[in-house]
């Protein structure tokens, strides 16, 4: 018995978030990899530092995908997370992306590539855990997107300012609302659901000196995932496999729909997490594009993926985590 | 509990797809205008005398045929007076001496027969980008107070304009310039063959030869390097502004071919010349950084219109092919409501509000300044 209880603990802690993607054609920090909405024990600090890589050369104009090989964009990010449980209801997490991206246009007379790197926005979220027992939990958080990245980085040949898809920051304070429910022992013990809605909402920013008031469309994700776990030797394995749907609005330029913005896209997100030892753990997983509807022609993400390490700090020994019946 | 979960789902369900955005962009390309005629037999045609800068031209136009072209009045040393001719299109025109002039300004018959007007350098394009590249321009026939009126603004940086202005819209090339243009007859080509009679096309006629590149191909593509005969040139389409120019593309006695930058300045195309690299801005007419920096555009005439109006005055004419090289869906329009809203993408130093932004008016240039007509006086 101890040990499903310790398997379930483990599956609420290892199920990560993959929410708030690089949006396709805008800037701003590639929060792909988890914000931390999970299960915490009180008085534990998570640290952890993940990679993730977003390569985008799939050519779309509604739900179709166009022959053209002509541009191509990848996107590189570390993220370092914090997250520290006030108790076992309450918990704060903080975000902190490091952002390189870079654009590749190949034409008839030459290549043109375009980069850029830099902090990206920082996300810190409060989290509280509505309902937590034996076979359900409800977890709600809500915070702020500041606007920390840069938005100003410059071209390489001239000095000018590049467009806002290739800025670490969106420059625009956001806000961050989130609801899960995860359920424990579907058909078999260790295996769990979980379900993600998240959503943000976008404030206007003046950019170019305030002469464009811009509006980054909002934005919701929705996971529905299963995830199991095995032991293997003196490790757990946790395989899970998610539906991940996600929707924005068109931006808002001066007022009006910015061309070329907003869509819906669904993805299948396999992970792997392995557990190395009580404190730190090893989580995987990438997305596999399965339908695309953009509005307008936009470059959409062919293959994106997050690799990561978490260690937990216990500050109070001898508490255990106690799961409510 | 169960029940919870089940509600839970149902409503993240339903919230989620209710959120799904429409990609049924309505393609649409016409100035906001309302009351534009819609029966060819009420369409009008006038004729507008005016002089701008110490040059006399005339200015003929229809809302209803959606043109507006510019000739001086002055041909093989004599001084011409106009009046319009209604229904008999491509004739636009008749002269003191009874002679009958086509909308491309050559005479087709009486006594000065062969006579072919010079066209005045001027084209279409929305009313912001006159604004702001002209700032304090006339409007004819407005008594609307001159806005902006004695600005201006200085190069720096290596530029000939403000450098900071300078934005960077997508990369170089990005947009991909059509270098191989096919064509197609009006009739063989699905969605040439299917387009509204009011969409617009860019219309030249160069050594007898009429060639249309209709907007919902430039739009992805911006500038298309052709050549008639012996001329080269370059159609150069800035979907932001909404201003089409024809340039030679013999510079220094080279061919080139221009590409598209990438950049905007005051929302307008940047194109380069792909021999020297310079940035050239389109509605400045010349080099404004490089190699080439301070060299004006060699611009020839073109006539922007309606396929209807193209249809109608050209014989055996070309369309620009979607068999451009590229794959693109061409049915939709990459600006979606863009020429119609309000909206200007990008910075611009100056704008004037005594006209709706997307208001697509004739500019015509002298001596480095412009006047501004409009549709309204073409009733």
């Amino acid at each position: 018995m101890k040990i499903f209880i310790k398997t379930f603990v483990y599956l609420i802690v290892l199920i990560p978030l993959k929410a708030y993607p690089q949006a396709c054609c805008t800037g701003g920090a590639p929060l792909s990899s988890s914000l931390g909405i999970i299960s915490y024990t009180g008085e534990n600090l998570v640290i952890d530092f993940s990679y993730d890589f977003n390569t985008m050369k799939d050519l779309y104009a509604g739900t179709t995908q166009l022959n053209d090989k002509q541009r191509e964009r990848s996107t590189n990010s570390t993220i370092l997370r914090f997250s520290y449980a006030l108790n076992n209801k309450w918990a704060i997490t903080t975000v902190l992306p490091y952002v390189w991206q870079e654009q590749t246009v190949r034409s008839n007379v030459g290549k043109t590539v375009q980069s850029s790197s830099g902090i990206g926005d920082i996300v810190l979220l409060g989290q509280y855990a509505l309902m937590q027992n034996k076979k359900n939990l409800v977890l709600l958080a809500m915070g702020p997107k500041f606007p920390t990245g840069s938005i100003s980085k410059t071209d390489n040949e001239f000095g000018l300012l590049l467009p806002p898809d290739l800025q670490p920051g969106t420059g625009s304070w956001d806000g961050i609302g989130a609801v899960s429910y995860s359920r424990y022992g579907i058909f078999r013990p260790t295996l769990s659901l979980y379900t993600l809605f998240s959503y943000r909402y976008s404030f206007q920013v003046g950019r170019y000196d305030g002469q464009q008031k811009y509006r980054f469309g909002n934005e919701m994700v929705i996971n529905i995932g299963l995830t199991d776990s095995f032991l293997l030797k003196k490790w757990i394995l946790n395989p899970g496999l998610q539906f991940k749907y996600r929707n924005t609005q068109k931006d808002e330029n001066n007022g009006s729909s910015f061309p070329n913005t907003g869509g819906s896209w669904m993805y299948l997100v396999p992970s792997l997490d392995i557990e190395l030892t009580p404190k730190i753990y090893l989580h995987s997983n990438f997305e596999i594009p399965i339908h695309t509807d953009v509005v307008g022609t936009q470059l959409v993400t062919s293959f994106k993926g997050n690799i990561g390490i978490n260690y937990t700090l216990n500050f109070k020994k001898n508490r255990a985590y106690k799961i409510k019946d | 509990m169960n029940t919870i979960f089940k509600n839970l789902m149902l409503g993240l369900l339903i919230f989620g797809f209710s959120c799904s955005s429409s990609s049924d962009e309505t393609f649409t390309d016409s100035p906001p205008l309302n009351d534009t005629p819609k029966d060819p037999t009420s369409f009008k045609i006038a004729i507008v005398s005016d002089s701008f800068e110490g040059e006399d031209f005339i200015v003929v136009g229809s809302e209803g045929w959606n043109f507006m072209v510019a000739y001086k009045t002055m041909a093989n040393g004599k001084t011409h007076s106009f009046d319009a001719v209604k229904g008999s299109l491509p004739v636009v025109m008749t002269d003191e001496e009874g002679s009958n002039y086509n909308i491309f300004g050559l005479a087709v018959d009486g006594v000065n027969e062969g006579t072919q007007l010079t066209p005045m350098n001027a084209f279409m394009g929305y009313w912001f980008s006159w604004g702001t590249f002209y700032p304090g321009l006339e409007i004819f026939d407005s008594s609307i107070p001159l806005q902006n009126a004695g600005g201006g603004v200085q190069g720096n940086n290596g530029w000939l304009v403000p450098r900071d202005q300078v934005f960077v819209g997508a990369l170089k090339d990005a947009i991909p310039a059509i270098d191989d243009p096919q064509f197609t007859s009006p009739k063989d080509e699905g969605l040439v063959a299917n387009l509204k009679d009011d969409a617009l096309v860019i219309g030249v006629l160069l050594e007898n030869e009429a060639r249309a590149y209709p907007h919902f191909i430039m739009n992805w593509h911006e500038i298309v390097n052709d050549k008639i005969g012996n001329t080269y040139f370059s159609v150069v389409f800035c979907p932001l502004t909404g201003t089409a120019t024809v340039w030679n593309r013999v510079i220094n006695n080279q061919a080139t071919t221009f590409g598209v930058s990438g950049f905007l300045y005051n929302s307008n195309v940047v194109p380069y010349d792909r021999n020297t690299d310079s940035n050239w801005s389109q509605m400045l007419q010349l080099s404004v950084q490089g190699q080439l920096q301070n060299t004006p555009s060699q611009n020839l005439f073109v006539l922007e219109t309606s396929v209807e109006t193209w249809k109608t005055i050209t014989t055996a004419s070309k369309i620009l092919s979607t068999n451009t090289g590229f794959n693109r869906e061409y049915g939709l329009n990459p600006y979606g409501s863009y020429p119609t809203n309000s909206a200007v993408n990008f910075p611009v130093n100056f704008t004037d509000t005594r006209l709706h932004p997307k208001e697509r008016v004739l500019g015509v240039l002298v001596n480095g300044k412009a006047k501004a007509y409009r549709f309204i006086s073409f009733k």
